[in-house]
């Protein structure tokens, strides 16, 4: 029954590519179905992953290791020549260590890189409790996306306006849009998924690619992902 | 849940089965045009919408380049138009709720090269995003007004066709924010609304202007029964018209605007037999003359915008060849605008400070801030509007082409640092079009102005001669297009064509031209009144030259056969070189009569072949025509016929000089891709909007497209080697390798510029290796990996795949990894973020998918721009990886310190029953370690210590010979060896020390009950720091 119901609903949503049927919140479930199901999602704690960022202008991949935990707890450090950066977020305190200023000592974020701090801590990511989060959604329809059909989704907080697009096909979300801001200057970034991996119940992007206008900035490559351990909370609060 | 997938991915593999049929667009997407610019000289800008409670958010709508919108007043600039039709004809913004802003598309400053618009669009997100809101047969549209007290009641004023009578025009309403539409003002088929304004203090009373006129390929008239000044009191439901103290007779062209400060002032500029500045001071009800200058009667088609000032009520600006400036209500009118372009076409003044200006000119947009009478040029809008592009052969090559508006330019098409506006050189004035350089002498540049007044420029003077053919005793006078055709002969590259109703040909450089052909036109003198055009405003600027030349072509392969087309709507051709000629228009079947030919391409590879675009939008037809024969003529075929989604009348079209099903198409809507001959179009829309396409070109030894835009300028598709071998009929594997140009070895250029922002700045190819790859479906599930061998087969690099569905395309930077360095916790090695550049050679890639490897190959070459003999690069090469092994080896050293200084804090921590002569020696072997490593890589903290420790001198020595393709020089070969040295001895002296040290300790250890200090061998180290 489910299979045949899936399918037909499938099948309709590539036939009705124009048509505006298929609500948006349609749409979320059916991704969050596709990603493992809103249980699963409730049922995670924490996750620790590392891995590899390959920077557009360098050749080198760095290493690094991010940590989060419920609550908008997150640790993102990555070494460079022995070097080691810092950037975390205690649920509202966003700071960074930054070796390059020369003092080695922690220091507070500037406010619009903490709103991108406090999207990498959310460990629901986009879709999962957007409601409760403030923002509403609009399906914008279908469009291409490099050769995929994928639907367009609006989300919308106060000023800010964020893109997610889920492919028609399976579901997954294929890519987001969003402001960011980089060394002082607002751009729009785009980040796109692949390599999509069962860790624990859910499927995990282990590839994501940024890109601003069109050219890649960054691609990170996960190599492993730990779900619900054990991370104490002074991991992530910053140090005098 | 798994079987669902499973499932699902069934399905969706058995749909998608890649063909050309089912093939879009969007599967090109790894391939991406670059745009270079210009924007030094910006381009032709329609209209202009700034918010007024905060004046730093501005619109920009350009003539056929989208719309840009800016947040910080002018200094930064983005488009925000790109998915949607580029011909900007009006912006408004709801003032009371800024972020929803309207945008009316197709330009109505009517001049001859004037693009066409699809209707009016709408966004309530400030411009991020925009939905079509109607009237798709406008075609053009002059002024939108929003009610300030309901945004949902809109008024239109659709100027509407220019080239046909239309039902479409007038002055349209709707009350529901666009749902519907009403036609409320409508006098004829042949008029239009020009001007709209509603009174805002008072949202029924608005003020319209009717405009009848008509263009023709050959004529223009403004003026007619149709024109006139409406009033309505009603919301737009009932109109009255206004005549008391205007002209009498038909009226032109008429612009209008209502004081801010008094809304029974209105100001109207009045096309007519005496064309003059006019006002109202009694809510229209009647009108005075206040003047009748050159503010006024010069080309009011095109000059039609009045704004009334926001500060003084007895200040009027006018739009005209000067920037109009009245003080007195219109009485006199100061032509002002200092250096910027002439042409004006719109303003906008600052409320708070009338002296502070934007000016929308066919320049692009100037600031002033003394009441324009001294102007700043905001140059970071590339609104360029080519005719034609030409190549040619340096390293890089350069790309020249002439511009509406804007005279004739050429740039290098790459640069270390991207096209920077002061690489674009200017080489000729007015309006622009053909700009060759010479085959042989690249300081020979030939151009043209308007009219086919060609020139012939000498770079390194700046002497200019001109080379226009002048008609024999026996020809009459010759007849030049506005957009006159220069081509090089593509057989023998010494000869260049020139075409007026004859064709003429040169092989000195224009110092003489030979007649090789009669009149090639239809010479229907009913078409040659020019002196007489323009209405009740003559108008005779060579823009509306008929019964001319205006498309040559020459086979590559057989230099006897040439093709001309007109713009008279004949198709000719010799093959003889021009003794005889035969017409054979008659046999394109399905083309109107008289369809102007805007392109005819000779096949590069056969000379029985060639293909041609028709152009009929000049007589109202938007249909795309384009064909292809291959006898010579005797019979065509329709290459668009079965392509509905090919939009937008056709300019250009060439065919690929290496694949010749391989086409290229360029349209008023952008640019089409055929990889089968033209039975199946893709649109191209990867980084470039669809924007018109005037010119293509192919570079014969660079294999790039060079797209000329009339709207947005110069766009690159870097490396068409790929589209040459893909073939989507047969694409069944899962992965598909496909070859590219050589890679290009260079060292990087040093620069250092600060200049701000404030500049576009064109992007530049990349030192890279380009792989490139189709994928048949996304891989949304598994990993794709790039790895990379080197000549001998060895491994040097993996990479992340680009995973798009179609082709893509990823870049790898012709560097070996970057040297494994010792660590420092204050500072980078910042000469060690580069591996050596990657020898020549050719090298094998392969695409790891899901277990499968796709394999393909690229080579490697050395820029021809360096000097060095084979045996110097080789001497860099054996130096740098010297010093590349040695930052290795000194890596492992400090590593072993490093650990073993921290295995003995470890030790010394937790030292209960250590013997005390123990425990000093860990202390005395830990301190000697610390200060091993202080000597190996930096350690004090600051951000400017001036350290320079072992690692850092290693670094930068290393650097400085990785960036340099020559021999070494004696001083560094001679640090090198010092330095090596200095490791030597330092990683010789650490295996002493724990060599002698370490076994006395360790056995202490054991007999406390300890665990040793236990040390890697060197390969142990290396062979973790290279995971």
């Amino acid at each position: 029954m489910k299979i045949r119901v899936f399918l037909a609903a499938m099948l309709l949503s590539t036939m009705a590519f124009t048509a505006q049927a298929i609500t948006p919140d349609e749409i979320i479930t059916k991704s969050i179905d596709a990603q493992g199901g809103l249980a699963k999602f409730k049922a995670l704690t924490s996750y620790s992953a590392t891995g590899t960022m390959a920077m557009a202008q360098m050749q080198m991949d760095m290493s690094f290791a991010l940590k989060v935990k419920r609550g908008g707890k997150m640790r993102f450090e990555n070494e460079v020549q022995g070097m080691k950066f810092v950037t975390a977020i205690d649920g509202s305190t966003g700071w960074m260590i930054n070796p390059m200023t020369g003092t080695g000592k922690a220091e507070k974020l500037p406010d619009e890189n903490v709103k991108d701090m406090k999207d990498m801590a959310d460990i629901d990511g986009d879709l999962v409790g957007y409601k409760e989060d403030g923002w509403t959604v609009e399906n914008l329809g279908s469009v291409d996306v490099e050769g995929s059909t994928a639907y367009k989704l609006k989300f919308t907080k106060e000023k800010d306006t964020k893109f997610v697009y889920i492919d028609a096909v399976s579901f997954l979300e294929l890519k987001q849009e969003k402001k960011s801001s980089m060394m002082g200057q607002e751009m729009d970034v785009e980040t796109i998924y692949s390599d999509y991996q069962n860790v624990g119940g859910i499927m995990r992007p282990f590839q994501m690619e940024l890109r601003t206008q069109g050219t890649t900035i960054q691609t990170i490559t996960l190599k492993k992902i730990e779900t619900n351990i054990e991370i104490a909370d002074s991991v992530f609060t910053m140090p005098k | 849940m798994k079987n669902l997938f499973s499932a699902a991915l069934i399905v969706a593999t058995t749909v998608s089965a890649v063909s050309q049929s089912t093939m879009t667009g969007g599967m090109l997407g790894g391939m991406r045009a670059r745009s270079i610019g210009p924007a030094t000289m910006g381009g032709r800008i329609a209209d202009l919408a700034v918010v007024s409670s905060d004046p730093k958010i501005i619109y920009v709508g350009a003539a056929s380049g989208g719309v840009w919108k800016s947040t910080n007043g002018g200094v930064t600039m983005q488009p925000v138009f790109d998915d949607f039709n580029q011909s900007i004809g009006a912006i408004a913004i709801d003032q009371a709720r800024p972020d929803t802003v309207w945008v009316g598309t197709g330009e109505s400053w009517t001049r001859n090269s004037t693009s066409v618009g699809d209707g009016v669009y709408r966004s309530y997100d400030g411009g991020k995003t925009w939905s079509f809101v109607g009237l798709p047969k406008s075609e053009r549209i002059a002024r939108i007004q929003i009610d300030p007290k309901d945004p949902r009641r809109v008024f239109v004023a659709v100027t509407g066709a220019l080239w046909s009578d239309s039902k479409d025009r007038g002055l349209y309403r709707t009350t529901d924010g666009g749902a519907t539409w009403e036609n409320v003002l409508f006098t004829n088929e042949r008029s239009g609304c020009a001007d709209v304004v509603m009174d805002t203090t008072d949202p029924n009373v608005l003020y319209a202007a009717m405009w009848e006129f008509r263009r023709t390929p050959y004529s223009f008239a403004s003026g007619g029964p149709g024109s006139g000044l409406y009033r309505s009191a009603d919301g737009g439901t009932t109109w009255t018209k206004l005549t008391n103290g205007l002209p009498q007779g038909d009226l032109g062209r008429i612009a209008i605007d209502i004081s801010p400060l008094d809304h029974t002032l209105i100001y109207a500029n009045v096309e007519a037999a005496e064309s003059g500045f006019y006002r109202s001071t009694d809510a229209g009800a009647t009108w005075e003359r206040r003047s009748t200058t050159s503010a006024s009667s010069v080309r009011p088609f095109y000059f039609s915008r009045i704004v009334a000032d926001p500060v003084d009520k007895n200040v009027i600006h006018k739009a005209g060849l000067n920037y109009y400036r009245s003080a007195d209500g219109g009485a006199s009118f100061d032509a002002l605008g200092g250096s910027s372009h002439s042409d004006h076409h719109a303003m906008w003044i600052d409320k708070r400070d009338n002296a502070h200006i934007l000016d929308a000119t066919d320049g692009g947009l100037y600031e002033s801030f003394d009441k324009a009478k001294r102007f700043r040029h905001l140059a970071n809008l590339p609104i360029s509007q080519f005719y034609h592009v030409s190549l040619d052969m340096r390293a890089p090559y350069y790309v020249y082409g002439g511009l509406q508006d804007n005279g004739s330019w050429f740039a290098p098409v790459r640069t270390s640092d991207g096209i920077h506006n002061a690489d674009w050189k200017n080489v000729g004035y007015g309006d622009g079009f053909a700009v060759l350089p010479d085959a042989t002498d690249e300081n020979i540049i030939f151009w043209e102005s308007q009219g086919g007044e060609a020139q012939r420029t000498d770079l390194r003077n700046g002497e200019t001669k001109k080379v226009q053919p002048v008609a024999s005793r026996e020809e009459g006078k010759l007849r030049f297009n506005w957009n006159t055709p220069i081509v090089r002969s593509s057989g023998d590259p010494s000869v260049i064509f020139i075409g007026s109703q004859y064709l003429h040909r040169s092989s000195n450089r224009g110092d003489a031209w030979k007649t090789i052909s009669p009149d090639l036109t239809t010479n229907d003198s009913t078409k040659l009144k020019q002196d007489q055009s323009g209405g009740l405003t003559v108008d005779n600027s060579s823009a509306e030259n008929h019964c001319t030349i205006v498309t040559i072509g020459d086979a590559a392969k057989d230099a006897d056969v040439i093709w001309v087309g007109t713009d008279d709507g004949n198709i000719q051709v010799t093959r003889n070189g021009g003794s005889t000629w035969t017409n054979v228009t008659a046999n394109v079947g399905g083309l109107p009569a008289h369809s102007w030919v805007s392109c005819v391409e000779a096949s590069p590879t056969d000379p029985a072949v060639a293909y041609a675009t028709f152009d009929g939008h000049t007589r109202g037809d938007m249909t795309p025509y384009v064909y292809k024969t291959t006898d010579h003529g005797a019979t065509w075929t329709s290459l668009v016929a079965a392509s509905p989604d090919v939009k937008g009348y056709a300019n250009v079209i060439r065919q690929d000089p290496v694949r010749a099903e391989l086409l290229y198409l360029g349209t008023e809507y952008g640019l089409y891709v055929s990889f089968d001959a033209g039975a199946h179009w893709l649109p191209f829309r990867n980084a470039i909007p669809p924007v018109p396409v005037r010119d293509l070109a192919v570079h014969p030894r660079d294999h790039d497209l060079v797209i000329a835009t009339h709207g947005r300028g110069i766009y690159v598709l870097d490396d068409l080697t790929p589209l040459r071998a893909f073939d989507p009929q047969n694409i069944s594997a899962e992965v598909t390798m496909l070859p590219s140009r050589p890679a290009v070895r260079r060292m990087g250029v040093i620069s250092q510029r600060f200049s701000g922002d404030g500049e576009f700045v064109g992007s530049t190819t990349d030192d890279v290796a380009t792989i490139w790859y189709f994928l048949k479906e996304r891989p949304l599930k598994g990993a794709t990996e790039i790895v990379i061998k080197d000549p001998a087969g060895t491994v040097i690099r993996k990479l992340p795949a680009s995973t798009r569905k179609g082709l893509n395309k990823v870049e790898w930077p012709l560097r070996l990894p970057p040297p494994i360095t010792a660590t420092s916790e204050v500072g980078f090695a910042g000469g060690s973020f580069s591996g050596p550049l990657a020898p020549e050679g050719t090298y094998t890639v392969e695409v790891h998918r899901a277990g499968t490897v796709f394999t393909g190959t690229f080579t490697v070459v050395t820029d021809p721009i360096y000097q060095h003999s084979d045996a110097d690069r080789a001497s860099q090469q054996e130096l740098v990886m010297t010093l590349y092994r040695l930052q290795t080896e000194l890596a492992i050293t400090q590593d072993i310190v490093l650990r073993t200084r921290t295995r003995l804090d470890t030790t010394l921590a937790h030292s209960e029953g250590v013997p005390t002569g123990t425990i000093a020696s860990m202390r005395s072997l830990r301190d000697t370690l610390d200060a091993m490593n202080k000597q190996f890589v930096n350690t004090k903290v600051g951000l400017i210590t001036g350290e320079e420790q072992l690692r850092e001198q290693l670094s930068g020595l290393y650097g400085q010979v990785n960036n340099y393709m020559g021999k070494p020089t004696a001083t560094q070969r001679d640090h090198a060896a010092i330095l090596a040295e200095r490791v030597g001895s330092g990683t010789r002296s650490v295996e002493s020390i724990l060599a002698s040290l370490l076994p006395p300790v360790n056995e202490a250890l054991k007999a406390a009950g300890k665990s040793e200090i236990a040390v890697e061998t060197r390969e142990q180290t290396e062979k973790r720091l290279r995971k």
